[in-house]
C-alpha cells in the first residue's frame, strides 16, 4: 500500500477501502476511490474539520505572535520607565547637590551681614532700617531656598534608600515647641493663632532632626492650607507610643484626594496656587514609617485637616 | 580658653566663592586663616608650616579629593592629630573607595551660627 506520501484525503480513502466502507484502485499516481454514501458524509466532516483545524493553527500562530509582540512592547516600555526614573531621581541627586554650594556662601554671606551693621548705617544691627529690612527679606529667601534644596534632597535620599535614622533619647514636647518658636516670625506675619497642648513631657527615642522635619513639614502645612484660622497642636504619650495632632480648620482634602497627599509632588487642587514642591507629607510619611509608626489623616473640605502621627517610643 | 586671635585655620575646598567667604567670615571672627583650593598643596603647606587647630575640609573636589586628603593627613604622624570638620554637599561619606572617619561633619548648606559654633568648640578645646 502507498500510505507514506499520500495526502490526508487519500490516506482516509484508502482506510475506508481497507475496512470495507468503500471501493479503492491505487494506481502509480492516483487514488480512485467510492467511499460509500453514509462514508461520503463523514469524509465531509473530517474534511471540514482538518480545514478547521488547519485554519485554527494558523490563528494561533498569528495571535501567538502578537502575544509576543505585545510582551516585548511591555518590557521595553518597563525598561523605558524604569530608565526615566532612574534619570529622575539622579538629576534631583545632581541638581541638589549642585545648588548646595553656591546656598551655602549664600546663606553664610547673608546671615554675616544680617549680624554686622553696614558701613554707613547708624543702626545697631538687627534695627529696622530699610537697609535691615532688605538684609530680613534677603535671608528669607536663601531660608526659602534651602528649604527647597534640602527637600530635593530628601527625594534623592528616600528614593534611593538611604534614608537612615539615628535614634536618641529627645522629647517630643520640646521638639515641637522648638518648632513653633522657629515659626514665630511667619506665624506672626500671617496673623494666625497656634497653640501648643502639651502638658507633660513625651520622652522617646528617634533621630531628632528627622522628628523635627516631620513636626516643621506638619506645622508649614497647616499655615499654608489654614485659611488663617486657628492651629492646634496635641502631643501626648502613652506607655507605647507617642501621638502628635495638628489640626489646621482651613481647606480642607475632599475625600477622594485624601489617599493621594502622601504621594510625591502631591498638592491639594482645591487650593489655589502654593509654593513650594509638594513633598512635605511624602517626606513626613517616609519618616514616620522609617520609624516604625504611622500618619493617618482626617479631612472635610472647608473645615479643615487633622494630621495624627504615632511613634512608638 | 584660647584666643581666636593666635590661632590658625586651615579651610580647603575647591569653590572659589564659599572658599573665599569662609575665608572672609572667618577671619572678621579673628582666626587667622590659610585657604587652599587645591588639597595637595594644603598638605605640603602643613608638611612645611604650623600647625592648624581645625581644618575645614571639602570632599568632593579636583585633583585630590577630600577623602584622599584625610587618608593622606592619617598616614602623617606629624599631622593625624589635627581635627578635621567636613563640610559636605554630598550625600553619602564614602567615594566608594575611602570613607572618611572620625570627622564632625556640616552639610551644606549651612547657617552661619552652626559654623562658628562648631569652630569655636575646637578653638575651646
Amino acid at each position: 500500500m502507498l500510505w507514506a506520501g499520500s495526502n490526508p484525503t487519500d490516506r482516509i480513502l484508502m482506510y475506508l477501502a481497507e475496512i470495507g466502507a468503500g471501493r479503492c484502485t491505487i494506481t502509480d499516481d492516483t487514488v480512485v476511490a467510492e467511499p460509500d454514501l453514509d462514508m461520503q458524509q463523514v469524509m465531509l466532516g473530517l474534511l471540514v474539520l482538518h480545514e478547521d483545524l488547519a485554519y485554527a493553527s494558523q490563528q494561533r500562530a498569528a495571535a501567538e505572535a502578537m502575544l509576543r509582540g505585545v510582551a516585548e512592547e511591555r518590557e521595553r516600555l518597563l525598561e523605558d520607565r524604569k530608565q526615566a526614573i532612574q534619570a529622575r531621581d539622579q538629576f534631583l541627586a545632581i541638581a541638589a547637590h549642585e545648588l548646595r554650594t553656591p546656598l551655602a556662601t549664600l546663606a553664610l554671606l547673608v546671615d554675616h551681614l544680617v549680624a554686622t551693621p553696614g558701613p554707613e548705617s547708624p543702626n545697631p544691627p538687627g534695627a529696622a532700617s530699610a537697609h535691615g529690612q532688605q538684609l530680613g527679606l534677603l535671608k528669607r529667601q536663601v531660608d526659602r531656598l534651602t528649604a527647597l534644596v534640602v527637600q530635593m534632597l530628601d527625594v534623592s535620599r528616600i528614593t534611593g534608600g538611604g534614608l537612615q535614622l539615628t535614634p536618641v533619647p529627645i522629647d517630643l514636647r520640646d521638639v515641637v515647641r522648638d518648632v513653633v518658636d522657629r515659626f514665630e516670625l511667619e506665624i506672626t506675619r500671617r496673623n494666625v493663632s497656634v497653640t501648643v497642648d502639651a502638658p507633660v513631657p513625651v520622652p522617646g527615642a528617634w533621630d531628632a532632626g528627622r522628628v523635627e522635619q516631620v513636626v516643621t513639614n506638619l506645622l508649614s502645612n497647616a499655615l499654608k492650607y489654614g485659611a488663617g484660622q486657628p492651629i492646634e497642636i496635641t502631643v501626648h504619650g502613652e506607655p507605647a507610643r507617642a501621638l502628635l495632632v495638628v489640626r489646621d480648620h482651613g481647606v480642607g482634602i475632599p475625600e477622594d484626594e485624601q489617599d493621594k497627599v502622601f504621594g510625591p509632588f502631591a498638592r491639594a487642587t482645591t487650593a489655589r496656587y502654593h509654593p513650594g514642591l509638594g513633598l512635605g507629607l511624602w517626606i513626613v510619611q517616609q519618616i514616620v514609617q522609617a520609624s516604625a509608626g504611622r500618619i493617618t489623616l482626617d479631612s472635610r473640605v472647608e473645615e479643615g485637616s487633622t494630621f495624627t502621627v504615632e511613634l512608638p517610643r | 580658653m584660647s584666643d581666636p586671635a593666635t590661632l590658625p585655620l586651615m579651610i580647603i575646598d575647591d569653590d572659589d566663592d564659599l572658599r573665599n567667604a569662609l575665608s572672609f567670615i572667618l577671619t572678621a571672627q579673628g582666626y587667622e586663616v590659610t585657604a587652599f583650593g587645591d588639597a595637595r598643596r594644603a598638605l605640603t603647606a602643613l608638611d612645611a608650616g604650623p600647625l592648624p587647630f581645625l581644618i575645614l575640609l571639602d570632599l568632593m573636589m579636583a585633583g585630590m579629593s577630600g577623602w584622599e586628603f584625610r587618608a593622606a593627613q592619617l598616614a602623617n604622624t606629624r599631622l593625624n592629630p589635627i581635627p578635621v570638620v567636613v563640610l559636605t554637599a554630598a550625600n553619602t561619606l564614602s567615594d566608594g573607595v575611602h570613607t572618611v572617619s572620625d570627622v564632625e561633619i556640616v552639610g551644606k548648606p549651612f547657617a552661619l551660627d552652626e559654623l562658628l559654633e562648631v569652630v569655636g568648640r575646637y578653638a575651646n578645646r
